[in-house]
């Protein structure tokens, strides 16, 4: 074999060599489903608006980021002081990983115009989308500017051994995003609604009876039955009151010109064991525990008035507030006898919108 | 000319003051020639030849024979059909190389090859050449994605080509195409139907009666067109998580996932789209818990959700639309001033 073919074989035998090494050298293909996006609070272009927003990014390769630098649209205010700037991984988008160790620039340059470095821990895993919350301080400090339409900035990471270091060579991510902001308001939609009022007021008897024994001369009376049940319920957001009025004021017999006076007092409770006689009405609670008014809830309860007075109320919504009014009556020695004794009482309520 | 010696041809060309042998031969012996007024024909057998003889688009290397050498590929079609703003499509043209064993290379640059990258395996663009015949370099497509590429820049592409050793050509003719910028597109509109009424936007759900399920008669459009590689995602967040009413005492009639229609649900307040459609791209879906029928709606929430996307693809001329369904209960304390206000956003993931 001649020279010159001693040194064609050796150099297509190199070439050999080099392809192999190449293709056991491939790099990793870029994996199809990586991206980067920075989702603003608002999308109002305005300076009144502060600029906060969350940072996600899924990564090419894992293990070498430390450095985040996000450079935000040339229209937007950022604010050079590092202690402006604040970083947190609550509420994050559903399905994301906080970003490892993320801090907010507090180091050298790290921020440049509108270009800010954060600084991070290496990220794991290229199908694990990772997330941070930003916030540039108050609207005066950082904001989004007045240029309505598409705007646009950067995503990168670096591998840096100072998180904040200068000059940090070929960006291991590099995304270039765009945003687009309307105007002012554009982004809100004001919501109203109406709620009707209703209101429900029921007495579960329209009559009751002393019994027919006769209506006692001592200790505290005699009860007329049923006992009955007053069912108040609605959505007035201030509850209800219950009213009760007697048309006699007491309970008379037409018959003889007797009468038996229910006596209202204001400041107390009526105890039908200590007077001749009396006619009262005694309340108390059956369900949601409505509040029993002017003393209708102790001893024999309170007399009744021919005007209206406040027996019981309640200070909420309430889908049935329920309370049981017993008429109560005493005789006393000199009442004259007859079986038409009787009065009239009226109940009403209303809802407190 | 031929020179005919036993000795070894070495390795440069004969010449003179006036007069240089381009191209020379030895060997065998054995020859033909012919000519006519403009061409002239060697032929020879078995032997070794120095020199080349090219053209602009043909070059006939020296040393040992080429005989097999691949032809120099046509130029490559170069495109961005979809308005991409980091990648562009190269359908290598194969004519002339028709051995599927044959392997491309692909130079690309943006100074019309002042300076030259390759596009590797991954197809990603460095300074590395790389080779692979088509079926490599297409997969499953009939073209090569480049990827990685800078926006708003041109990129010039050539391709080479061999089959076997010592047969590369030189590159090929030039084509090229240009990078988008990433775009993004957002508006809204609130109406029976869109574009609705003008801005400041507005819905009111009515008059919600104990019991019963009340649905605002407007609804509200959102559209979105991005160029994203993995597409565009709507956003919703609202200031109070539901319905307040202050003259009720700051009472919150809730925003709840449900089916309001449920004997079980007593009141609630959410959002359940209407329409998804784009023009090209996506499409444009609903995402849970929006994406109910009838009157299962989703609930609103102070913290930003996902509320439709574009199926993690680039959409055109995209557009969604929702509306409010509220219910009250018996004890929903009445007020004439409920209210929530929603903040819609897109972004997309590029």
């Amino acid at each position: 074999m001649g020279r010159k073919n001693i040194v064609a074989v050796a150099i297509i035998f190199a070439q050999i060599i080099v392809l192999a090494l190449y293709q056991y050298a491939l790099p990793t293909k870029a994996n199809a489903t990586n991206f980067a996006y920075l989702r603003l609070d608002r999308l109002s272009a305005s300076t009144s608006l502060p600029l906060t927003g969350t940072v996600c990014l899924q990564p090419q390769t894992t293990g070498t980021q430390s450095q985040i630098v996000v450079q935000f649209p040339a229209s937007f205010t950022v604010s050079g002081t590092q202690g402006n700037w604040s970083v947190n991984t609550t509420n994050l988008p559903s399905g994301t990983t906080a970003w490892p160790g993320i801090t907010g620039p507090s180091a050298g340059a790290s921020i440049s115009g509108t270009t800010v470095t954060f600084a991070g821990y290496a990220l794991l895993s290229t199908s694990t989308t990772y997330c941070f919350k930003f916030s540039g301080g108050t609207a005066v400090q950082s904001n989004l500017g007045s240029t309505t339409g598409t705007v646009t900035g950067k995503i990168q990471t670096f591998s840096v051994t100072q998180p904040f270091a200068t000059n940090p060579g070929a960006a291991i991510d590099n995304y270039n995003y765009a945003e687009s902001l309307v105007t002012n308001p554009n982004d809100v939609i004001a919501v109203t609604a109406t709620v009707s009022a209703s209101f429900t007021f029921s007495i579960s008897t329209a009559s009751a009876l002393f019994p027919s024994t006769g209506i006692v001369t001592s200790g505290h009376g005699s009860v007329a039955g049923p006992t009955i049940t007053v069912t108040a319920s609605g959505n007035s957001h201030n509850g209800w009151i219950a009213w009760v009025q007697s048309a006699n004021g007491a309970l008379s017999s037409p018959s003889s010109g007797g009468s038996i006076t229910s006596t209202y007092n204001a400041g107390s409770a009526t105890d039908l064991s200590s007077v001749n006689s009396g006619y009262t009405i005694l309340a108390s609670q059956l369900a949601n525990n409505p509040t029993i008014d002017n003393f209708y809830g102790t001893t024999d309860g309170n007399g009744i008035d021919t005007k209206w007075e406040q027996i019981a109320h309640g200070t909420a919504p309430t889908a049935g507030d329920q309370f049981l009014m017993t008429l109560k009556a005493k005789a006393s020695a000199s009442t004259p006898a007859a079986n038409d004794y009787s009065d009239t009482i009226s109940v009403t309520g209303a809802g407190q919108f | 000319m031929i020179l005919a010696s036993p000795v070894l041809a070495t390795s440069y060309t004969p010449s003179s003051t006036h007069y240089q042998i381009r191209e020379y031969g030895f060997g065998a012996g054995g020859t033909a020639t012919s000519s006519s007024q403009r061409y002239n024909l060697f032929g020879t057998a078995g032997e070794v030849e120095y020199g080349s003889q090219s053209s602009t688009l043909y070059v006939l290397n020296s040393g040992l024979s080429y005989v097999n050498q691949a032809n120099v590929p046509p130029a490559p079609t170069v495109s961005n059909p979809s308005n991409f703003y980091n990648q562009l499509q190269v359908t290598i043209n194969t004519t002339g190389n028709s051995p599927t064993d044959t392997q491309y290379a692909i130079a690309v640059s943006t100074d019309n090859f002042a300076t030259s990258k390759y596009v590797q395996i991954d197809h990603t663009i460095n300074n590395t050449i790389a080779w692979q015949t088509n079926a490599s370099w297409i997969g499953g497509n009939s073209y090569v994605t480049l990827i990685g590429l800078t926006p708003s820049t041109t990129y010039y592409v050539r391709v080479a080509a061999k089959q076997g050793s010592f047969s590369q050509t030189q590159f090929g003719p030039i084509a090229n195409a240009a990078t988008t910028s990433p775009s993004i597109s957002y508006s809204m509109g609130v109406g029976s139907s869109y574009p609705g009424v003008n801005p400041p936007y507005a819905v009111s759900i009515g008059t919600i009666n104990a019991g019963g399920i009340t649905t605002a008669t407007n609804n509200v459009y959102v559209n979105l067109s991005t160029n994203a590689n993995a597409g565009g995602t709507i956003y919703i967040y609202d200031a109070n998580g539901g319905l307040l009413s202050p003259t009720a005492g700051g009472y919150v009639l809730p925003s709840i996932s449900a089916d309001l229609s449920s004997g079980s649900v007593s009141e609630g307040y959410g959002a359940i789209y209407n329409t998804t459609s784009q023009t090209s791209g996506g499409p444009m879906e609903a995402l849970s818990p929006f994406n109910g029928s009838g009157s299962v709606v989703g609930n609103l929430q102070t913290t930003v959700q996902s509320m439709f996307d574009s199926t993690s693809s680039p959409v055109t001329g995209g557009q969604v639309s929702f509306t409010l369904k509220a219910k009250a209960k018996n004890t929903t304390p009445a007020a004439n001033d409920y209210s929530d206000t929603l903040t819609v956003l897109v972004a997309g993931s590029f």
